[in-house]
């Protein structure tokens, strides 16, 4: 189990953790969640002892981790695919790492072959591309068998294929009763990854709940309708007093109006109706939001090609289900 | 990827399988080495220590047998016809150079001992290891002394092997009067020791400046300035007739470092022991401010 508890670290004036506390406990997999320069890796840097809180506690099954007798049992960590010497093998690495514990050779080749490296663990590092890099992270994680993984961007330069296999590798992990804490920017990987959810932005704890608990803080009553009589619609559903705003040439995104009640509207007018879709919040639409006023670094709007707009979160508009988004709503046709 | 084959499962699933292997000073210290002996720039630079170490004996030998020449040329203009000019020659002083001819290339083996050292340490700064090694052994003066134990022991050992090979090179391309008059001695084998030493005091304090400034060309170019250029301005500053420089130009490393490696102890210098006390302070308060550095500062 990791725990922070009021945990601050300032560098000069700046402060880049801010009085954070959260508890990520063991048998499940904790999705870490901020905008760049949020915090993320700082608070999992002080959690393996790299930097020294100034002020606050980061614990390791109620430990500080430079306390622990065996660390690399205690807590594996890949904070950077890179953070390797590249004139060394792959192979020589881990080894170094394990003889510091005592751990067997033999478990040295386990997480080589665990994370397919087999082939090139004798090769220099500086070879490696950044997928190869993550395999070598995570195998130097998860060398100690240990109680407890954090993992900083683990699926960065990975393949589909490592993708997928780091998603079961924490569903694994936390089923056999470890702690895992993921910081990833993937939302789409998270949401299908993460029990529970911590999310910091500009250093301050903006929601640490269960992945359900954080969804439904979405605002989900809008509902998107298409039919040939539009104006017609919209005027019934002025007359009721529902907030509508026309999308297209057919459509209305409609808020505050069960979608059975549209269908019953439509049909006491006899109107035909040819898509009716509840608007459910993705992970990406809550954090969005949630994290909008929290970005250390904006990027610059793309003109017209920018599909995602400034009040996409936290439902998406009906512009935002253009072919390049990254958004996915699951559709109800009636 | 198979994790259920790979991985097998516990029998307590909240317990690693190796929960009872701890931490361990010697478990570092074999790391260290493993790390030290699998980077082809340390062999590299050992082989250039040991050209450098073993030229210079070779390029001094050949030095004695000329001041050997030039004395005899020398006596023979002054004693004219009939003299021996064997007679004149002050072997004591040739035969001094040849039991110094194991460290006849410290002044420039010195600082490619301390820049080995300052890439040991400067080297897991530049490719960010260094986060990894200290999150692996989060007890810093663990790794701290474990490093400096292996550039000791490497240091040590390759002083003295390089020292005593550069002797019996050296000894070879002399002539065979001064063979005969440099009869292989106990003190020769002690003088291998002190380059051993000076070995080791420049590991030391590569160790501290890599540590201290976490950069291999910043460390580096301390160790130069230290050895190099730091006598270069105290020889200029002593033309200037101050007798401070002189008094002070005593204890700079390099000269500590030649009174240490001296064969026999002229008047009014430093006795080998002195000498050395002196430089290791030279070695240790680098190597003591990194230890601060790296033990109370954020790793980077």
């Amino acid at each position: 189990m990791l725990e922070v508890q009021l945990l601050t670290k300032r560098y000069g004036a700046k402060t880049a953790v801010n009085n954070i506390s959260f508890t990520v406990p063991d048998g499940r997999v904790t999705g870490f969640l901020g905008p760049n320069g949020a915090g993320k890796s700082t608070t999992m840097r002080m959690l393996v002892g790299l930097e020294k809180p100034t002020r606050g506690t980061a614990l390791v099954d109620g430990q500080k981790y430079t306390s622990l007798k065996s660390p690399l049992s205690s807590v594996g960590v890949l904070l950077d695919a890179k953070a390797m010497h590249p004139g060394r093998s792959g192979l020589n690495h881990l080894r170094s790492l394990a003889m510091t514990h005592g751990i067997p050779k033999k478990r040295v080749d386990e997480v080589i072959e665990l994370t397919g490296l087999t082939a090139v663990s004798k090769k220099k590092v500086k070879g490696f591309s950044l997928g190869m890099g993550q395999r070598m992270g995570i195998a130097a994680a998860l060398l100690g068998d240990p109680q407890n993984v954090i993992l900083d961007e683990p699926v960065n330069g990975l393949d589909p294929e490592g993708v997928i296999w780091v998603r079961n590798l924490a569903r694994y992990l936390a089923s056999e009763g470890k702690c895992v804490l993921i910081s990833s920017h993937l939302m789409s990987e998270m949401s299908q990854t993460a029990d529970d959810l911590v999310v910091i932005g500009r250093g301050r704890l903006l929601a640490n709940s269960s992945m359900k608990e954080f969804l439904a803080l979405a605002d989900n009553n809008r509902v998107l309708v298409r039919t040939d009589a539009r104006e017609e619609f919209d005027r019934l559903l002025a007359n009721r007093g529902a907030s509508v705003s026309p999308l297209e040439t057919d459509a209305l995104m409609v808020t505050g109006v069960p979608a059975r009640e549209l269908a019953q509207l439509a049909l006491e007018n006899r109107l035909l109706l040819h898509e009716l879709t509840p608007q459910v919040a993705t992970l990406e639409d809550v954090y969005m939001n949630m994290t909008r006023d929290e970005v250390e670094y904006n990027s610059s709007q793309l003109g017209n090609v920018n599909p995602v707009q400034d009040d996409a979160a936290p439902a998406p508009s009906a512009e935002s289900s253009t072919p390049w988004s990254n958004a996915s709503h699951p559709k109800e046709k009636n | 990827m198979s994790l259920a084959v790979s991985t097998p499962p516990t029998t307590n699933p909240a317990h690693s399988q190796f929960a009872d292997k701890k931490l361990g000073l010697f478990g570092v210290l074999r790391s260290e080495f493993l790390k030290f002996r699998t980077l082809t720039t340390n062999w590299v630079m050992t082989i250039v220590i040991a050209v450098v170490m073993i030229g210079f004996a070779l390029i001094m030998g050949l030095s004695i047998n000329s001041f050997m020449d030039m004395m005899k040329s020398s006596a023979e203009e002054m004693m004219g016809p009939g003299g021996n000019p064997s007679n004149a020659v002050d072997m004591n002083q040739l035969v001094d150079y040849a039991y110094r001819l194991g460290g006849m290339g410290l002044d420039m083996g010195n600082m490619l001992v301390g820049s080995v050292a300052v890439v040991f340490v400067g080297s897991e700064y530049a490719t960010r290891s260094m986060q990894t090694t200290t999150t692996a052994v989060p007890r810093r003066s663990m790794v701290f002394f474990a490093k400096m134990l292996v550039l000791t022991i490497y240091t040590f050992v390759l002083g003295f092997v390089l020292a005593a090979i550069s002797y019996w090179a050296g000894h070879m391309v002399l002539y065979q009067e001064i063979k005969d008059a440099a009869t292989f001695e106990t003190g020769v084998v002690w003088n291998w020791v002190a380059v051993a030493i000076y070995f080791v005091f420049m590991a030391w304090m590569g160790l501290g400046f890599g540590f201290l400034l976490r950069n291999n060309a910043g460390g580096i170019m301390m160790v130069v300035a230290i050895m190099l250029i730091l006598p270069i301005i105290f020889t200029l500053m002593a033309l200037s007739d101050w007798q401070w420089v002189t008094d002070l130009s005593k204890y700079l490393p390099q000269n500590l470092g030649t009174e240490m490696t001296a064969y026999t102890v002229a008047d009014g210098s430093m006795k080998q022991a002195e000498a050395g006390g002196w430089f290791a302070l030279w070695a240790l308060i680098p190597a003591l401010l990194g230890y601060l550095r790296f033990r109370f500062t954020d790793s980077k």
